[in-house]
């Protein structure tokens, strides 16, 4: 008998892996979407969201795609899994995703075919949209230049592309490599970590989701891991799925805060409590953690 | 050359996917360089201007195909094409008279007004107003009951000075609602003509009639007095005043003005007809009688025996002694033929009973002897009764037209007759005695002597009566003057008349009053009019003449079958041609008939799709596929069209459904069952389409 049983859930209500039917439509993931949707619809070229680790980018990024109406938007989304790319590679891949058939070997006339592609769709009434993850990963200059190309392709009155980054803080930097591609930024959205009425809901909202109740965590229980979370949606999801473990080992029916406490120290949350809230109020230094969560990932 | 526009031809189109517009129109420009007469291409030319914002160009180009269009018969193409240039430059006045024209060539009437309508309102602004008139003169010729034209025309007339003309449409415009009997019109196109034509209307017969006729007494009676004191000798409007205090039951001003019109018109039947009625009405049944004996040859010679027979009938049961009406009742029953009653009264006729008995007997069969001699006086009142009941369907061969009010005045003469029952038994007991006393107690020459004596007395008496009367009713309609100069008259001929210097002073003393008041009651009849008006502002208005009552769009109730196929036509027109909304109304007009019903209904759909109203289409799909009336065909067309709209918007599941629900009824239907194949492969791969989208760099 699983944890799922025990609290008669259907599914694993704090997964992190991505799961769109766990979006959690909280208020500035609610505006970072408008802002996103108004870049693309009103052509503006380009748009940065950022937000620390675990924040919820990939999940609003993935949102965003599913709200790109394929009748309306010729979209796609590219996740950087390493930063080694160069501009040939990128270019192609975002041909071919664009519907580009048999991108040519040459950039030039691989430029064209995207050109003539961007404007086909631009015919058909649609917008052509790119979707960047983990957009900090683009580390080159000569990277940074070839966005800078892409956004170029325009009509009279018209961009053809729109592109949004998802990524961390770092992104401010890579953009800093080309400044004319900074200065094209139309638009720029930071994801802040939660509050604990946004905690409460969130978690409230995965467990209704999951078919369970949604009180299984007491008050308590839920002040003490927005305190050891730091507001983290991730690290919400990873302390709230082991207390459901351990409440289905002490086979008890609620969480309350002495779990919570239990399972922070697990975890390795409980010495670093204070460090961490100072941690996620401040933005740009996020170091402390990403280290947390490598720690956890290797437990 | 052929192959040379090919080439453009495909070049253009090329250069159109490439969103390079200009180059396009360039392009355009030479094809119909190279071919003037292809309209095609002159018309995508104006499509590519009119996108490039270069309307001049796009106006020049449209005129040329709406123009070709329109030579060349196919109206609603021209029609489209000029709206087209009419949303490129809403100034161009020519533009509204060509969609005029087109639709009233192409019977389009309601949408031939509405052009008309703002070239009116154009002119109007502009000052223009003899080229406003020529262009309601041509409304009005295709729709010449739309009282709101003419109305309009006048108006205009009015305001160029040309009253001739304005009030020409004014009495045209009454000359029709008096054929409709609309009299609740006619009382609101004078309220909008009178300030219109100051002093120039005459506010008189027709304008009172209607307000008696649609129940406005007092108004009226108040209008007839003051068009009396300005027309003292018109009949009309005496007889309209009669019949206004009828109505209102004035019997007593009703008998004075009939009395004044008998001095007009002595030999008018009807109109002694009616002041013996009112005689009836007030009570004064000796002088009915003595009316009526004065007048029943007359009546007798224009053989209006059933009106004198009903009220001699009347004056029978309640005079029922008096000789002179049984006498009378004996001719009238002769020559109606009615034996059995001429029997019972001959029987109650004194003296000359038997003689005249003796002729009955030889002439009549036995069976009626029988009935009418050997029958029960008590049933004589019964009979009678039958017999005016009778004599109502007779009435109609006599007097048609004066039945109904003839029929009125004997309804309410009964229940003046009931309420005076105790009075009318006294006049009984009365004339009873004085029949015993002639018969009994005076020989028949010395009865006779003292009837001419007191016929000449009564005739002068009666001269007097009547001219105090005609006094009274001089006084009655405020006519003052009129009034104190018959008492002069009658005071000349008989100076020591108490009456009539009784009359004289009250008159005196009312003119005194009169002239302490500055104006005279009834001096403005229009001002009487129009203070009426404004009294009565909630009413409804029929008219107004108002920019905006005319530029309110003609809703047409019913739209015959050819009217719905043109508007149905010019729709699809609309369509084609991308004016959405233009072509939304005219399948709106279109569904007014039910043969085009479902199918404008379904392009107006498809319209609202376009517009981007999206739940408006479906809702529309949805509202006629749950008639239950729909026909087979119509319901798997229109199921059809939804399967598209769904796909063309993409929800995939249910246009699947949709279009499954197609197969069922009929699966050989258009493409249906491709549909089906491609949406299930769509759907099945809709899952992974999402996963395409993303890819790991």
């Amino acid at each position: 008998m699983s944890y799922l049983a025990h609290f008669n859930l259907e599914r694993e209500p704090f997964s992190n892996a991505p799961d769109a039917r766990f979006y959690f439509d909280s208020d500035q993931h609610s505006q970072a979407l408008v802002r996103l949707m108004y870049v693309v619809n009103s052509n503006k070229g380009l748009a940065v969201l950022v937000g620390g680790v675990g924040t919820g980018k990939t999940t609003l990024a993935r949102r965003m795609l599913e709200t790109l109406d394929e009748s309306k938007y010729e979209s796609s989304m590219l996740v950087m899994v390493h930063s080694s790319i160069n501009p040939e590679w990128i270019l192609t891949r975002i041909a071919m995703q664009l519907g580009v058939q048999d991108p040519a070997a040459d950039r030039l006339t691989v430029l064209k075919q995207l050109y003539e592609r961007l404007l086909e769709i631009e015919s058909e009434g649609r917008r052509a949209v790119i979707l960047i993850d983990e957009a900090q990963m683009l580390q080159s200059r000569e990277l940074m230049e070839e966005f800078r190309g892409l956004l170029n392709l325009e009509i009279p009155g018209k961009k053809l592309l729109n592109i949004i980054f998802f990524g961390l803080a770092e992104i401010e930097d890579c953009l800093r490599l080309d400044e004319p591609l900074a200065q094209r930024v139309a638009l720029k959205y930071h994801l802040k970590s939660l509050s604990i009425e946004i905690t409460t809901s969130y978690i409230q909202y995965r467990l209704n989701v999951a078919g369970g109740k949604v009180d299984l965590f007491d008050t308590a229980a839920i002040d003490a891991i927005h305190r050891f979370a730091g507001g983290v949606p991730r690290l919400i999801n990873t302390i709230c799925d082991n207390c459901l473990f351990e409440s289905f080992m002490l086979k008890v029916d609620k969480i309350d805060a002495k779990i919570v406490h239990s399972v922070a120290g697990d975890l390795g949350l409980s010495a670093t409590k204070m460090s961490l809230e100072e941690a996620v109020t401040e933005t740009s230094d996020l170091d402390e953690i990403e280290s947390m969560l490598d720690q956890l990932e290797i437990k | 050359m052929a192959s040379n526009k090919d080439t453009l031809l495909a070049s253009a189109q090329k250069l159109i996917i490439k969103g390079q517009t200009m180059r396009a129109i360039k392009a355009y420009q030479q094809i119909v360089a190279i071919d003037p007469k292809d309209m095609r291409c002159r018309q995508k030319l104006a499509d590519l201007c009119s996108k490039a914002g270069h309307n001049s160009d796009a106006l020049e180009s449209y005129e040329i195909v709406a123009k070709n269009f329109s030579d060349k018969g196919f109206y609603l193409k021209a029609i489209a094409v000029y709206k087209q240039m009419q949303r490129l430059d809403a100034s161009q006045v020519i533009i509204y008279q060509k969609l005029a024209e087109l639709n009233e060539k192409q019977g389009l009437i309601a949408n031939a007004i509405a052009e008309y309508r703002v070239l009116v309102k154009h002119y109007e602004q502009n000052k223009m107003l003899a080229e406003a008139i020529g262009i309601l003169q041509r409304m009005k010729g295709i729709d010449p009951e739309n009282l709101n034209i003419r109305i309009k025309i006048a108006e205009l007339y009015s305001a160029t000075g040309d009253k001739k003309q304005g009030l020409k449409e004014f009495d045209d415009v009454l000359v029709f609602l008096r054929e409709k009997q609309n009299y609740f019109k006619i009382i609101k196109l004078y309220e909008i003509f009178m300030p219109l034509f100051p002093g120039e209307i005459n506010v008189g017969a027709l304008f009172s009639e209607a307000c008696l006729k649609t129940g406005q007494f007092e108004k009226g009676l108040k209008i007839l007095k003051g068009a009396l004191k300005e027309n003292p000798d018109d009949v009309e409007i005496l007889e309209l005043l009669s019949d206004a205090y009828h109505q209102q039951k004035d019997y007593s001003n009703e008998k004075l003005t009939l009395n004044h019109l008998l001095k007009k018109a002595e030999e008018n039947l009807d109109y002694r007809l009616r002041y013996i009625c009112s005689c009836f009405s007030l009570g004064e049944k000796k002088r009915a009688l003595n009316e009526l004996e004065e007048w029943k040859e007359a009546f007798f010679a224009a053989q209006r025996v059933a009106e004198l027979k009903q009220l001699y009938e009347r004056l029978y049961k309640s005079l029922p002694g008096e000789e002179r009406v049984l006498r009378t009742l004996c001719s009238i029953y002769e020559l109606s033929g009615e034996k059995d009653k001429l029997s019972k009264i001959i029987s109650k006729l004194p003296g000359e009973a038997e003689e005249i008995q003796l002729d009955i007997l030889v002439s009549a069969p036995d069976e009626m002897i029988d009935d009418s001699i050997m029958g029960d006086g008590d049933d004589d009142l019964e009979e009678i009764e039958i017999a005016e009941a009778d004599l109502i369907e007779e009435l109609e061969d006599y007097a048609p037209i004066e039945l109904e009010s003839f029929e009125e005045s004997l309804d309410e003469l009964e229940e003046i007759e009931e309420l005076e029952e105790i009075e009318d038994l006294i006049d009984l007991e009365e004339s009873l005695e004085l029949e015993i006393e002639l018969d009994i107690d005076e020989p028949e020459d010395a009865v006779l002597e003292i009837n001419e004596d007191d016929i000449q007395e009564s005739t002068d008496e009666d001269e007097m009566v009547l001219a105090l009367e005609e006094a009274d009713f001089y006084l009655n309609q405020g006519m003052i003057d009129d009034a104190r100069r018959v008492c002069l008259d009658l005071l000349g001929k008989a100076p020591d008349n108490e009456k009539v210097q009784s009359r004289l002073a009250e008159i005196e003393k009312k003119m005194i009053e009169a002239a302490a008041v500055p104006q005279e009651e009834y001096i403005d009849l229009a001002a009487e009019v129009m203070a009426a008006t404004q009294e009565e502002e909630e009413e409804e208005d029929f008219f107004n003449l108002s920019d905006e009552s005319l530029d309110e769009p003609i809703e047409e109730e019913v739209v015959s079958v050819e009217d719905a196929e043109s508007y149905y036509n010019l729709g699809i027109a609309y369509k084609e041609m991308g004016l959405i909304n233009d072509a939304i109304n005219e399948f709106d007009k279109a569904m007014k008939n039910p043969t085009r019903l479902v199918d404008s209904l379904g392009l107006k759909a498809m319209c609202l799709a376009q517009t981007g109203d999206l739940d408006g289409a479906e809702q529309i799909f949805w509202a006629v596929l749950e008639q239950p009336e729909l026909g087979k065909d119509e319901r798997i067309g229109l199921q059809y069209e939804l399967g598209l709209f769904y796909e063309n918007c993409n929800r995939t599941s249910e246009a699947f459904s949709v279009f499954e629900e197609v197969a069922l009824t009929d699966s050989g239907y258009r493409d249906v069952a491709t549909k089906m194949t491609t949406l299930k492969s769509a759907s099945a791969s809709s899952a992974s389409s999402k996963k395409d989208r993303v890819s790991y760099v």
